[in-house]
């Protein structure tokens, strides 16, 4: 008996280890499974790329493929067959990125919870609550009218699950086995997802319930005050006094009470500074007679990068560029014959309509005189080791009532329901598509009367020495301050009048001064016939890009790459003279003495190794923070004035009450605040200085960090050695930045590009290629971009090529 | 059987594994010759502890210098481990206990249809 107790407790034993060692505890990964010779982590260090891509086995072809990988480890794919080239491109973006594609889908389809518990509730109820799925879903209903690109998205699908299906444990990606998941199957609807996500982080961000509770609380004299659509010196995409040939004639409606009560919190919002600049140039305007077109998406600056550079070929495409993992074709690239690049346009295509629903149950809503039928979804949140969360969402024909008694409405009677371009059905892939295959401008014309969205300034230049620029996406119509805040859902009066027709949105070709080019800014004056508007637009990029395009009379390669990397800060430019003569000079000690002279000698460049940028940033955050201390006492969400405005405020009122510092007993005017938030940035940047080394550099101070998406600290780069900030050119800031730098030359002989991003094209932390141009890039130095329609003509620069067949 | 001979055999099983096998069943060669095998507990843990570890310690030695730490530095940190050494340290201990016990799980089995000899001196 003895002898069997015995047994029983050492095979316990020996299960229950091998059990705890093949499962994970709280926050470990399971340790067995993890750190074992035969499949852990271990196996995931990859520093002889041949290795890595000897595993391609490309299964279900119809012809011959051939694949080659230059020494930046781009993908040169030479396909017969158009099926072919996306099913190749799928498989071989998931040989390097499979991990990156399908966690950006978990996010933007709000199931996160089930992969790290309810932490990530409150972000998944979010993205549930916005109606991405729903969105995407509708798109891939739309997908199908459109044979031929459906069969091509399939294909690029099949791609990535054929690679999927050769995987087992030990070849997982490194986050799949810290994280202990596994791969799931690719599927078409994933594909939009992608593209829901692109709208998510460029079209979402809105400020119609913020405003319309600051309206409420400030009076919307101030409001208009504090917040103006316009001001004098714009420069806008369209340039100045462009005359337009067309009327809207949709009704204007003035009757626009600000809805009360608005007390909510809003969720996370994209980012602001998002950010990002393109340009063209005319052969008129370049020494060599080429056009020119340069590209530069600023977006968060992340590893695995957002973009995989690839070259596609076959006998109906040659082209190359930036792709996303995760969706066929270039987003952002060139051909033989053209080049394009993208940068946001917003506007505001997010509308809030309030809504009454007749009882409890929320089954109908007011509409008119007339009661509407609601539709409800139930969202099933997974979450991982706990139960599952269910969370009701109600429908209106306006799109999903976010904010309601479930979520962040602090009051039972506010139901919000979101109007946003994004959840209409949309084919953008077809742009891109199309746009790969573009010949002139006229084909590039065609190509973009398909994409609705997120708005983009494309800006192109075609190998016939034609530029121009076309802000794309679909518009609603809108009557003036439509949108601007909180709308009526009950009224029909509120809703959008329809989308602005295809010839009447904005686009200019082959302007007299030679280029185009666009920065984020508005999009036109006020002569364009259509009211638009957006809550934030960029005013410093856009004059510096403007006024170095200008000065430049024949532009160089060498010129361009100088414009992409430009730190001229336009920003400290302006203000700091303003700050700087308020300063009492008389009451300075010695270290307040130093830092004025070295700012008044700044030249406004943000050089990586000065000290000057650190010094204006500093005290400009402190200056707005104390300067608008009286939005602090709010209680809801709200927003602060902008740098361009608050300048704009400062330099023209000497006396403003907002200059007042609540915290003290005394009535402050502008000279106090100066004076005082000067002695506090310098207290804050002597006191960073006693931490680092003593030491202040600019580079170090902002830290630009390109973040691993799981935010671990050796998956990621610090402290990169670049300048530039915020409304600069070269906008790399703490985590956002030129996330590709492209140039393209192109005239009637060739076509050749250059292009450099922060990280490598393996998004394995593990590969000696995962951190690989992120110097290059700090440095603006550019590699030249392997081009060829013959992949004979490749070989000498190549580490690997393999001929496939069915 | 001889001690040695025995931490060989483990170690050489362990170190041919077969990888599309669920990395845990090293544990059926120390098993079986735990079974087989009349031993006390204590030399078989052993056998099966040493023989496996070593094995684990040669394996990650080999893929780390061929991959030059590239992967293992990063995790270090993650896992909050000094260095790569004690993390290989640790790594093989997890190797060698699963060796040990399924070494000794063996012996009690067969313990059970054994009828016991005189006593010997009981180390375990």
């Amino acid at each position: 008996m003895k002898k069997k107790i015995n047994f029983i407790i050492l095979l316990l034993i020996t299960i229950s280890l091998v059990y705890l060692l093949n499962n994970p505890t709280h926050n470990t990964p399971p340790l067995g499974k993890f750190l074992n010779p035969y499949s852990g982590f271990w196996l995931n260090g990859e520093t002889d790329q041949n290795m890595v891509l000897d595993k391609i086995n490309l299964k279900n072809l119809e012809d011959e493929v051939i694949v080659q990988y230059d020494s930046l480890l781009i993908p040169h794919i030479y396909a017969k067959t158009d099926k072919d080239l996306f099913y190749t491109q799928g498989y071989l973006t998931a040989l390097h990125r499979l991990w990156q594609m399908e966690f950006q889908i978990k996010e933007v389809s709000g199931e996160l919870s089930e992969i790290f518990g309810s932490k990530t509730l409150y972000k998944d109820r979010s993205q549930r609550r916005k109606g991405i799925v729903y969105a995407a879903k509708r798109t891939l209903e739309e997908s199908k009218k459109d044979i031929k690109t459906y069969n091509l998205l399939n294909a690029y699908v099949d791609g990535i699950n054929d690679y999927i299906e050769t995987l087992s444990y030990k070849d997982y990606p490194i986050e799949y086995k810290i994280l202990n998941y596994k791969p799931e199957k690719w599927t078409l609807l994933k594909c939009f997802l992608l593209m829901e996500q692109m709208s998510d982080m460029l079209s979402m961000g809105d400020m119609d319930i913020e405003d319309t509770y600051l309206v409420n609380t400030i009076g919307i004299e101030k409001y208009n005050l504090l917040f103006p659509e316009y001001t004098n010196d714009l420069e806008p995409v369209i340039p100045k006094g462009t005359k337009f040939n067309f009327y809207n004639k949709n009704k204007y409606i003035t009757n626009n009470t600000i809805v009360k009560d608005i007390n909510i919190d809003i969720m996370n919002k994209p980012n602001k500074y998002i950010g990002s600049n393109n340009f063209a140039i005319s052969p008129t305007k370049s020494k060599d007679g080429s056009s020119y077109l340069a590209s530069q998406p600023d977006l968060s600056l992340n590893l695995p990068s957002i973009w995989y550079i690839i070259h596609l070929n076959s006998s109906n495409f040659n082209t190359m560029g930036a792709s996303l993992p995760g969706a066929p074709g270039i987003i952002i690239g060139f051909n033989d014959n053209i080049a394009w690049g993208e940068t946001n346009a917003k506007r505001d295509v997010v509308d809030w309509y309030k809504i009454e629903f007749k009882d409890s149950k929320r089954k109908e809503y007011k509409y008119g005189n007339k009661w509407l039928k609601t539709e409800k979804i139930i969202e099933k949140i997974k979450i991982k080791g706990e139960n599952t969360f269910y969370d009701t969402v109600v429908y209106t024909h306006y799109g999903p009532v976010v904010y309601d008694k479930n979520f962040n409405s602090n009051t039972n009677k506010i139901n919000l329901a979101m109007r946003w371009i994004a959840h209409d059905s949309s084919i953008e892939y077809k742009t891109f598509i199309e746009l790969n295959k573009a010949k002139n401008i006229n084909d590039i014309h065609k190509a973009l009367e398909h994409f609705d969205g997120p708005a983009q300034n494309f800006a192109y230049a075609t190998k016939h020495g034609n530029i121009g620029l076309t802000i794309a996406g679909k518009f609603p119509i809108k009557w003036e301050k439509q949108g601007k805040f909180i709308l009526n859902g009950s009224n029909p009066e509120h809703e959008w009048q329809g989308m602005i027709p295809y010839e009447h949105v904005l686009q200019y070709q082959n302007p007299k001064n030679g280029f185009v080019s666009s920065a984020n800014q508005h999009p036109v004056d006020k002569n364009y016939p259509y009211y638009y508007y957006d809550f934030s637009y960029e005013n410093y990029r856009n004059r510096r890009l403007n006024d170095r395009l200008k000065s430049i009379n024949l532009i160089t390669l060498n010129d361009i790459k100088k414009i992409q990397n430009d730190n001229f800060s336009y920003k400290a430019y302006e203000i700091l003279p303003i700050l700087l003569s308020e300063i009492d000079t008389l009451s300075l000690d010695s270290t307040l003495e130093k830092y004025f002279n070295k700012l008044s000698n700044w030249d406004y460049f943000s050089n990586t190794n000065t000290e000057s940028p650190a010094i204006f940033v500093t005290w400009w955050k402190i200056f707005k923070e104390k300067l608008w201390d009286e939005f602090d006492t709010l209680k809801y969400s709200y927003r602060k004035p902008n740098s361009y405005n608050t300048y704009l405020l400062i330099k023209e009122n000497k006396d403003l009450e907002y200059y007042d510092i609540l915290k003290t007993n005394k009535k402050e005017n502008l000279s106090d605040l100066v004076n005082y938030t000067y002695k506090l940035s310098i207290d804050s940047l002597e006191n960073w200085k006693k931490n680092n080394k003593n030491k202040l550099n600019w580079k170090d101070y902002k830290n630009t960090t390109i973040k691993h998406l799981l935010n671990i600290k050796s998956f990621s780069k610090s402290s990169v050695d670049i300048g530039g900030y915020n409304n600069i050119i070269n906008a790399a800031s703490e985590d956002h930045g030129p996330s590709w730098r492209m140039i393209v030359k192109l005239n009637k002989i060739k076509t050749e590009a250059w292009g450099v991003y922060p990280g490598g094209q393996s998004g394995n932390p593990g590969n000696s290629n995962y951190f690989s141009l992120i110097d290059d890039w700090g440095h603006g130095i550019y590699k030249k971009l392997l081009f060829n329609n013959n992949y004979i003509d490749n070989r000498k620069n190549i580490i690997y090529e393999k001929k496939f067949n069915n | 059987m001889n001690f040695l001979i025995r931490i060989l055999i483990n170690g050489i099983s362990a170190y041919y594994f077969i990888s599309f096998l669920p990395w845990w069943s090293i544990i059926f060669i120390p098993f079986l010759l735990g079974y087989f095998i009349n031993e006390n507990y204590f030399n078989h843990f052993l056998s099966g502890f040493i023989g496996i570890g070593i094995a684990w310690i040669f394996l990650i030695i080999n893929l780390n210098s061929g991959n030059e730490s590239i992967i293992s530095e990063k995790i270090i940190q993650i896992l909050n481990v000094e260095s790569i050494n004690i993390l290989t340290i640790y790594s093989s201990i997890i190797g060698g206990c699963i060796g040990g016990f399924a070494s000794i799980t063996g012996l009690s089995l067969k313990r059970i249809f054994i009828k016991t000899k005189p006593r010997k001196k009981f180390n375990f």
